[in-house]
């Protein structure tokens, strides 16, 4: 296995099932095509630029490295500052290996023609300044992208890609008085087909959940001072007070909260004081926590996740209880006028959960809707698409053949909305684009829960509708199209569920960008969660390397096992 | 970080992606056509993402050449639900729909 450096807010937790790369197995001979590795964080960036890593659940992600090339960098493209033959405008001197701007109007220059980038290539980008003492310092590729904004002595990093071929320049961006120096830059191609977020608004959020799936349903399930915790109370009754880490724990770590409640002598249903968080679940649901006594004492509250009220008495020794009822709205500690509960009492708590069926099951920490872990259970890694506008797209991929294999590891949240949703598609709409194809999660208007389209010049498709691939559900899927072959196949968790074998007319797979929870980018979104896929090129996969890539896909995707 | 839904007028569209990429925040991000029926034309142009604290700053104090596209901006900020379910029930307070797709 390859090797990944944990950013702090990851060391200590179990990585999922695995780090190895797609790339041997499906891209030893420079196949065209992509990955998304979301277990490697390493790979993702919160900006489109690529200059602010990923560390944490719940950042945005606006660009994802591809590691089907290996994520190799090329040759130096930029020109050594200490050649001859580099143009320059006013204030601006290229001698002795710097650059140097002094004084310098805005948009002043330095390029050298032996130093040039390739349209539609994805290069790293760094940039040194020195000696800074005013203005912008930027490297600008030709169009306009590249590493700018700029004010300050350092190092400066971030991917991009050219929209043109031409130069490369060291620019001053600074409206006028650019005086700085620029000792060292480096311009190489960063291989693989890198995905991009459409815009700013377009990114998606990273997250990560255990492998068996999220069942605590509650939020913010350590942090009891979270609004998402309300204190009700009326009549006799006061105000719950909450002290976050104020006990020790059952295992031993000072992380127990201390609740204090107080209803008062009222005897009514009108006087109470209670603690909650709010989540619906229709169907039987059991909710839970660890609680004991403060002071030592034995008191009687009252436990409740919805109509049923369960007297539980708490003493100074830990216990787990539970309440199950056929439906829940919330998880709830009351005391309360008519429940017989003591008029206050003085508790510790710790480890809530709410969660479907009869059972309280193993505690998953819930930081955010976006940070959930399970002691002793690998995490899964995800990019969340909302359902809304989020879209990605990669540069422009020229198959040069007429087979692609497509994989995608992905939790549907829904199938409703629009009638339908994108997961991954060439083209900005393969159904009429020839050379192109479609990954779908849902289609009202064929209908079908999963399907993936392939054309040449003549589109089919394999869909399935059977209904237990309905929303909320995780799968992996693959898509296999075969254009001269007249194939294209659809598998979910391993299986064959769906085939078309009707001409799809002739050519290759033409040269498109591949979109990503969206068509275009702009309709059809997904709501969901992708925990990594993989797009391929290339001559049609033995079975055996098939089901290689969805079992490594499956360690990666919580709930589905191959 | 925190959800934002943020929706404007149709005539305001091309200025609030103006705006956006005047901020470095790259093209087209009010992308998502809405109207009361939920048909064509779009009187309305939304957007759905994750916001920093910088940006909430920014709202609350926001350049002079942003007032004209604030004051008619519905927003809405949210960090507990899912985004999808902060969007529709954003969308269903101000009696708007997302404009279908021509299947």
């Amino acid at each position: 296995m390859s090797s990944i450096t944990l950013s702090l807010a990851l060391r200590g937790r179990l990585l999922s099932g695995t780090q190895t790369t797609f790339q041997g197995a499906l891209f030893g001979n420079s196949e065209p095509g992509f990955t998304f590795e979301p277990w490697d964080i390493t790979t993702l960036y919160q900006d489109r630029a690529g200059t602010t890593p990923v560390t944490a659940a719940g950042q945005s992600v606006g660009l994802r490295l591809d590691k089907s090339k290996g994520l190799a960098l090329g040759a130096e493209r930029g020109a050594a500052l200490t050649l001859p033959g580099w143009t320059v405008t006013s204030g601006v001197t290229v001698s002795g290996g710097v650059a140097a701007f002094s004084s310098a109007a805005q948009n002043s220059n330095a390029y050298n023609v032996v130093g040039t980038v390739e349209v539609g290539k994805t290069y790293r980008v760094s940039l040194t300044v020195s000696s800074y003492v005013s203005g912008t310092a930027a490297l600008l590729l030709p169009g306009g992208s590249g590493r700018g904004a700029i004010t300050s002595n350092g190092t400066f990093t971030g991917i991009y890609t050219a929209s043109s071929t031409g130069v490369i320049y060291l620019w001053a961006q600074g409206a006028s008085n650019n005086t700085f120096v620029i000792s060292d830059y480096s311009v190489r191609e960063l291989a693989g087909n890198h995905e991009v977020a459409i815009n700013d608004a377009a990114r998606g959020i990273y997250g990560w959940m255990p492998k068996t799936g999220r069942r605590n349903q509650l939020t913010y399930s350590e942090q009891f001072d979270n609004a998402a915790w309300t204190k009700p109370f009326a009549g006799t009754g006061v105000v719950a007070i909450v002290t976050q880490n104020y006990g020790m724990a059952p295992d031993g770590t000072a992380t127990a909260c201390r609740l204090q409640l107080n209803k008062g002598a009222g005897a009514t249903a009108g006087d109470y004081s209670g603690f909650q968080q709010t989540y619906s679940i229709a169907s039987q649901s059991t909710g839970s926590i660890y609680i004991k006594t403060a002071n030592g004492t034995t008191k009687s509250v009252t436990l409740r996740t919805n109509t049923t009220t369960t007297s539980v008495s708490v003493t100074a020794e830990w216990q787990r209880v539970s309440v199950t009822e056929v439906s829940s709205s919330f998880l709830q500690i009351i005391l309360r006028g008519t429940y017989g509960t003591s008029d206050s009492a003085d508790l510790l708590i710790w480890h809530p959960q709410l969660e479907t069926g009869s059972t309280a099951t193993a505690y998953q920490r819930v930081v955010s809707n976006y940070d959930i872990t399970e002691a002793g259970v690998p995490s899964c890694y995800y990019v969340l698409a909302n359902g809304v506008n989020t879209a990605y797209s990669t540069p422009t991929i020229t198959p040069n053949t007429d087979k692609v294999q497509v994989f995608a590891g992905v939790r549907k949240n829904s199938d409703l909305g629009s009638s339908a949703v994108t997961i991954i598609e060439s083209s900005v709409r393969s159904d009429t684009t020839d050379g192109s194809f479609m990954l779908f999660a849902r289609d009202t208007f064929t209908p079908a829960m999963y399907e993936f389209g392939s054309r040449g010049t003549i589109f089919r498709l394999a869909g399935s509708n059977n209904a237990s691939f309905a929303a909320p559900i995780t799968n992996v899927l693959t898509g296999i199209g075969d254009i001269s072959g007249d194939t294209a196949t659809l598998r979910v968790n391993g299986t064959q569920v769906a085939q078309a074998t009707t001409d799809q007319g002739t050519g290759n797979y033409l040269a498109y960008p591949a979109y990503i929870y969206a068509r275009g980018g702009t309709s059809m979104p997904f709501n969901g969660l992708d925990f990594g896929h993989v797009v391929r090129f290339g001559p049609n996969l033995d079975a055996a390397t098939i089901a290689r890539v969805e079992s490594l896909l499956a360690r990666n995707t919580p709930e589905v096992t191959l | 970080m925190t959800n934002a839904v943020m929706i404007l007028p149709a005539a305001y569209r091309h200025a609030g992606n103006a705006f956006g990429v005047a901020q470095g925040w790259g093209e087209g991000n009010f992308s998502v056509p809405l109207s009361a029926s939920g048909l064509a034309p779009a009187t309305h142009w939304g957007c759905c993402a994750e916001v920093s604290q910088g940006f909430l700053l920014l709202m609350e104090n926001p350049p002079p050449e942003a007032a004209p596209l604030l004051s008619v901006m519905v927003y809405s900020f949210n960090d507990t639900v899912m985004p999808y379910d902060h969007w529709t029930a954003t969308l269903a307070e101000n009696n708007l729909q997302r404009i279908a797709y021509d299947v």
